[in-house]
């Protein structure tokens, strides 16, 4: 509780002795300077004005997260022209078994990322992403009696490598991810990634197009104690 | 400046003069005066809750839900199914259905949600603004038969079409989806359809963002493609319209259409599932330089259908990637006058849509 002002009566006619003022403001200054606290304070008395940006947390935004080009390639059978099947012309690119990220599948790789200082606190984190499957290649592969396994992708939030949220395997051809998490959080520089894996490669090819995924958006709240 | 600093007459302690008495009233009241008190006067966690008259961190919350709700079977009403682009020449519908159903384009109708009344949110730089959706796909209805829209690519005998066939078969490979995204008001409060922008173009942000109105020239392949680096698509949701193949033969690719909310109707093959309740959501830090411009309202949008695409010639790798806005119908069996064959490749069809559900928050970082 704050120390309140009790002043010192002056009465009329008082010979005073100047140094009773300085004991009477003494007990004031030590209160206005840097004293007061909510007990002072009239309620509501605090807008947007008085308070300091970020003083009650920090956001942190990672936007339009998309498959590398460098690692996006063109599918070996659902290409271009009647020749292979497509008759719109249109070419489906994406993610391919063989080479990064997926490479044999099973295993987590990242796509997005987000380092940043955090105070004492809670951490709020948002990760929405469109993806899309082609499933044409569920359960047979084109023009061979090869099966192959339905796919699914999954993902990963984690803080400094430790995972704090999993989805569940997705399975749908085209779908947007749209998954948070809340977590307490110490002071200090932390790194939020999304990791996405792939099963692993049962009776596919390299050439098949795995998994295109876009329009990923990081979102990452500290709310301080 | 709060802090105060009299002059002490100790230890001089000599005749008190009124000038030095009336000036540490003035230091005082010049310490104290209106807004003077800052972190100075105020001791470390001296502030409580009941001292702040604003939410610390959500600024503006608005919330919306169109109330259209519909019994197992039903066919959502002609307003509540959203046409393709190939079919209405239509590049993009705002999502303005109401409870009934029906195309109702006031304010809090539909998915048009205002934001802090008719007084609209103020920012500050940095603020961020958080907009979640939750959207029940009812059904889709294709308007072709589905052995004509999906290319049987598992299958070598339906390659060429069949027997005798000229052309293969089919559209595509469930390549293309509806895209639904938040478009923004920041021009007045009477939120009027043709004053919602992206992001960006309504001033909160800077990039170029994905906006089916800005496509131009002839409908195309290449002409109405955005690919996905070039633009960003922060902002957009998938609508899925395709589930998956289920077998080698050319008679059972798994669409999810006219499942009007039972899992077994349809009149076509392979009809798939209930309705699906998805979700979205787009988070922007409002730009530093944002001036008075203030947020009156948020709508949700859609366009369709979108086509996967890769915008480099030739094959090969590494190789860009997109979608594109089909313009053409699915009519692979049509021919000219002469009987000659005319095939178009494209997709068309609606997207049937129920109850929807939109929010805003406008969290300050003053606060936050």
């Amino acid at each position: 509780m704050a120390y309140r002002w009790n002043k010192n009566t002056i009465e009329n006619k008082d010979i005073v002795e100047s140094r009773e003022f300085d004991q009477a403001h003494n007990e004031f200054v030590s209160l206005i300077n840097g004293g007061m606290d909510r007990e002072n304070l009239p309620i509501e008395c605090v807008g947007y004005p008085e308070m300091k940006k970020q003083s009650f947390g920090k956001a942190h935004l990672s936007g339009n997260v998309f498959t590398p080009i460098a690692y996006a390639d063109q599918d070996g059978v659902y290409g271009t022209g009647f020749s292979n099947n497509n008759t719109r012309g249109n070419r489906i690119v994406g993610l391919r078994y063989g080479q990064d990220p997926i490479n044999e599948g099973d295993s987590f790789f990242e796509v997005a990322t987000n380092s940043f200082d955090c105070q004492e606190g809670m951490l709020h984190i948002h990760w929405k992403c469109n993806a899309y499957m082609p499933f044409y290649y569920a359960f047979w592969q084109a023009y061979t009696s090869n099966t192959v396994a339905r796919k699914r992708y999954q993902w990963k939030i984690n803080i400094d490598g430790v995972t704090v949220y999993d989805s569940s395997a997705i399975c749908q051809s085209f779908f947007t991810t749209n998954i948070a998490t809340m977590i307490p959080i110490s002071a200090g520089n932390h790194k939020v990634s999304v990791s996405l894996r792939y099963p692993a490669r049962g009776d596919d090819a390299d050439n098949q197009v795995l998994l295109q995924y876009w329009g990923g958006n990081l979102f990452c709240h500290n709310l301080y104690r | 400046m709060a802090q105060v600093k009299p002059k002490n007459f100790y230890p001089t302690n000599g005749p008190t003069d009124s000038a030095e008495v009336n000036a540490n009233y003035t230091a005082f009241q010049g310490s104290l005066g209106t807004g003077d008190i800052n972190q100075q006067n105020v001791r470390s966690e001296g502030v409580d809750l009941r001292q702040l008259s604003n939410r610390p961190i959500e600024k503006y919350v608005a919330q919306l839900r169109n109330g259209y709700l519909l019994s197992i079977g039903a066919v959502p009403a002609v307003d509540a199914r959203y046409q393709s682009f190939s079919l209405s020449g239509i590049k993009e519908y705002p999502i303005n259905h109401d409870n009934t159903g029906t195309t109702n384009t006031g304010v809090n109708k539909g998915t048009k949600l205002r934001i802090n009344g008719t007084a609209g949110a103020e920012f500050d730089g940095d603020d961020f603004i958080s907009v979640n959706w939750n959207l029940n796909l009812w059904a889709n209805y294709i308007h072709t038969p589905m052995a004509e829209l999906v290319t049987a690519i598992i299958d070598s005998n339906t390659k060429d079409g069949g027997s005798g066939a000229t052309y293969p078969y089919g559209s595509g490979i469930g390549e293309w989806c509806f895209i639904v995204y938040p478009k923004y008001n920041t021009v007045s409060n009477a939120l009027n359809d043709s004053d919602f922008k992206t992001a960006e173009a309504a001033g909160l942000v800077t990039g170029v963002y994905f906006d089916p109105s800005t496509l131009t020239g002839t409908p195309g392949l290449l002409t109405y493609y955005r690919g996905f680096d070039a633009f960003n698509w922060d902002h957009t949701m998938v609508v899925p319209s395709v589930f998956v193949s289920a077998g080698t033969a050319n008679n059972s690719p798994f669409l999810m259409v006219n499942s009007n909310g039972t899992t077994i109707g349809g009149s076509l093959n392979g009809a798939l599932g209930g309705p699906q309740m998805l979700n979205g959501s787009h988070h922007i830090k409002v730009k530093n330089n944002i001036g008075s411009t203030k947020l009156y309202g948020v709508q949700l949008y859609i366009s369709g259908f979108w086509r996967m695409h890769g915008n480099t010639t030739g094959t090969g790798s590494p190789m860009n990637c997109g979608m594109f806005l089909e313009p053409d119908i699915c009519n692979p069996s049509r021919v000219n006058t002469d009987g000659d064959p005319i095939p178009l490749y494209g997709v068309d069809g609606e997207c049937g849509l129920e109850r929807i559900q939109i929010d805003c928050t406008v969290y300050s970082t003053r606060g936050a």
